[in-house]
């Protein structure tokens, strides 16, 4: 960044609008602005501050506005207040103004109210388009960090802050901020809540649900297979079961004494078989009724009421209507009534016709009405087929069973007959065939509860299969988040590494240069370090192993700051214009803006410190007093300075035709 | 894993130049969503 022109406008003490431009000179680079004590240095680094930040350092920090020039607007005029920088920055030429307006609410009022405000930031691009910055307020903060603001814009008299012994936390933040290292920083950051992210995806989607799931699954195939062992003994006894039972009848079918009534038995068997099929068939049919007509039975009370309403409405004439509708069109097109009336428009005869349409009815709609009534006598008829339908199939149905419990009974009755048979052998084989009939029974009832147990089991097991592939998809799901929780934690910890190392090798070079620029200035035992703490201290050496000492002087501490901030401020210089790859340490080009900095130093000191201005930045604006303004640091910027400026302070109590405190920028000298 | 660091870094840098940082955490996600995969 480097700064071309500044324009001020009723800001603050500054009346009217005024401005300096300031020094690019390689050899003279320092711009000296000075002036009285009250001239309004400090409110000069406050217009920086005010245009980048939107902030201001002094008392009073509401009255922006120019009092002159708010006592000069009239009751509810405005005054315009705006700072305007001018600057080049990474190829670039920019223009950033803050602006506020301010309405005088009443003859004394000399803060105003805030009516308007606003802020830009233009620049020309490389190929000399003019383009405006969409979000100004951030791009200004990005172009000069907010917390490098005591940096860049520092006020001498407490810059020997920095090397108090509190002070490594801005020594550390200094460092990082002007390498560039936030980058680096802001990554640590952001990766570690995306590792946050990550791992609230695996306790959303991870779970020991798999494994229990697997585990049912197993449990459930276990049980299928015993009841499938099952199910095959069964079928196998069944099947011996009815060997058994078909010899025993194929014996007594042998028998002289029982051959009859075994034959006869078969025979029964055979018809009672047809007849049970006959039923079975006769069930269907009533199934089959219902299922396609039975609806009417519940629809008939509607169907009811819809033809009492229809024969209500043909009771009133209105169906069919009187008059057509289509006739009534018809009239009102020929423009005459049957009656010979004409029937032109705007005639009363005309819309009194033309009233019919309402009462005409629609023929569609007559048509329709027509149709539901035949339909409606339709389905009563209906009702009544299938009443009729299913009273028959029962009626069959009754004598079928009436039949099959005939052949039943007499079955029975065979069975007990042999049963009774005197021949042992007769009675034995019946006795027995009885009990295999059972059994038979039995082991039918058996094979059909198991193969429904074996049916839900398969079910049971298709669900828990669907299961299992869900919970392995969400496991899946989890699986991929911790390798990306993996990924990003060893990204967020190489990052730190980088950080550490890249802060440490800053840190020892910002501790060379540093001393170097010390030790030109004081020249004495004392030798300025930044600890491994961030601590910025200063040495006397005594001569021996722990003859170390920290020095207390301020002016001391105070140009081992300065030292402090010129340095980072070069490397930060050299960084950006190095060639290196330079994604996350970039570095950059800094003005310096000291307000008072020979505060607390002697006049050597003074004199060393102003002619190595030059040197500590590619830019310097110093803001002295007139009591610093001393021979020692004239001579010496009349060496460096390439532009020099007066802050001409004009005060009431001193000059009567003053009526507000004012000051004006006056150009001394240009190279 | 370096071009990995070098996005996340230069996604970084660039929404700091862009003076917006809003949305950085969804963008170094997608990044590590795209690579891990």
């Amino acid at each position: 960044m480097e700064l071309n022109r500044l324009e001020l406008e009723n800001f603050r003490q500054f009346f009217g609008t005024q401005s300096m431009e300031f020094s690019q000179e390689a050899k003279q680079n320092v711009t000296v602005v000075h002036g009285a004590n009250g001239s309004g240095k400090t409110t000069l680094l406050n217009a920086f501050i005010w245009l980048f930040y939107d902030e201001i350092t002094l008392t009073h920090p509401n009255r922006i506005a120019n009092e002159r020039a708010m006592a000069e607007a009239r009751p509810n005029g405005q005054v315009k207040v705006s700072v305007t920088l001018e600057f080049d920055h990474e190829g670039r030429q920019y223009t950033a103004e803050r602006r506020k307006t301010y309405r005088k609410t009443g003859s004394n009022d000399l803060s105003g109210q805030l009516a308007d405000e606003s802020v830009s930031l233009q620049y020309i691009d490389t190929d000399g388009n003019h383009k405006k910055r969409s979000n100004p307020n951030s791009a200004l903060k990005q172009i000069m960090p907010r917390r490098l603001r005591k940096i860049f814009f520092f006020d001498g008299e407490t810059i020997d802050e920095l090397s108090a012994d509190d002070g490594q936390e801005q020594v550390q933040a200094a460092i990082r901020n002007i390498m560039g290292l936030e980058i680096l920083e802001r990554a640590i950051r952001h990766l570690d809540t995306v590792e946050g992210r990550f791992e609230k995806e695996i306790e959303r989607h991870g779970s020991n649900e798999l494994q229990e799931l697997v585990q049912r699954k197993q449990e459930l195939q276990q049980r299928q297979d015993t009841k499938e062992s099952e199910l095959a003994d069964t079928q196998e006894s069944r099947r011996q079961t009815k060997n058994e039972l078909a010899q025993v009848e194929d014996r007594l079918g042998e028998l002289e004494n029982s051959q009859e009534l075994q034959q006869e038995r078969e025979h029964l068997r055979d018809d009672l078989q047809d007849v049970e099929a006959e039923i079975e068939d006769i069930n269907d049919d009533i199934r089959s009724d219902i299922s396609d007509r039975g609806h009417l039975p519940f629809a008939m009370p509607a169907v009811e009421e819809t033809a009492r309403m229809l024969q209500e409405k043909r009771r009133r004439g209105e169906i069919p209507s009187e008059i057509k509708q289509q006739f009534v069109e018809d009239l009102l097109e020929m423009e005459e009534c049957i009656c010979g009336r004409p029937l032109t428009a705007g005639t009363d005869a005309r819309d009194h016709v033309a009233g019919w349409r309402e009462r005409a009815g629609s023929s569609d709609l007559e048509e329709s009405a027509m149709r539901i009534a035949g339909r409606l006598t339709e389905i009563g008829t209906e009702q009544e087929a299938l009443f009729e339908d299913i009273d028959r199939l029962l009626e069959r149905r009754s004598r079928k069973d009436e039949q099959k419990r005939s052949l039943q009974e007499r079955i029975d009755e065979i069975s007990t007959s042999l049963t009774e048979e005197a021949a042992e052998d007769i009675n034995e084989l019946e006795s027995r065939r009885i009990d295999l009939e059972s059994d038979l029974e039995a082991l039918t009832k058996k094979i059909g509860d198991l193969e429904g147990d074996i049916r839900d089991l398969e079910s049971d097991i298709e669900e828990v299969v669907e299961e299992i592939e869900d919970a392995r998809e969400e496991n899946e799901i989890a699986e991929l988040a911790r390798r990306r929780a993996q990924v990003a934690a060893y990204l967020r910890n190489e990052i730190e590494s980088l950080f550490e190392k890249y802060q440490n090798d800053v840190r020892q070079n910002v501790n060379n240069r540093v001393n170097d620029i010390f030790q030109r200035i004081i020249e004495k035992d004392f030798y300025a370090e930044i600890t491994d703490e961030y601590t910025l201290r200063i040495l006397k050496d005594v001569g021996s192993a722990e003859g170390q000492i920290v020095a207390k002087s301020t002016g001391e501490r105070q140009v081992a700051s300065l030292a402090f901030i010129s340095t980072l401020i070069s490397l930060a210089k050299e960084r950006y214009e190095s060639d290196e790859d330079a994604t996350y340490f970039t570095g950059g080009i800094y003005p310096m803006l000291m307000d008072s900095p020979f505060g607390y130093l002697d006049p050597t000191y003074q004199r060393r410190v102003s002619s190595m201005l030059p040197e500590m930045a590619s830019q310097v604006i110093v803001l002295v007093t007139q009591s610093q303004w001393s021979e020692e640091v004239a001579g010496e910027m009349d060496a460096v300075a390439g532009v020099r400026y007066r802050l001409e302070y004009h005060d009431p109590r001193e000059d009567p035709n003053v009526e507000y405190e004012y000051t004006e920028i006056v150009k001394e000298v240009s190279v | 894993m370096q071009r990995l660091m070098r996005k996340v870094l230069e996604a970084e840098r660039d929404k700091l130049h862009m003076g917006n940082p809003l949305g950085i955490n969804d963008d170094l996600q997608s990044i590590i969503e795209d690579e891990v995969n």
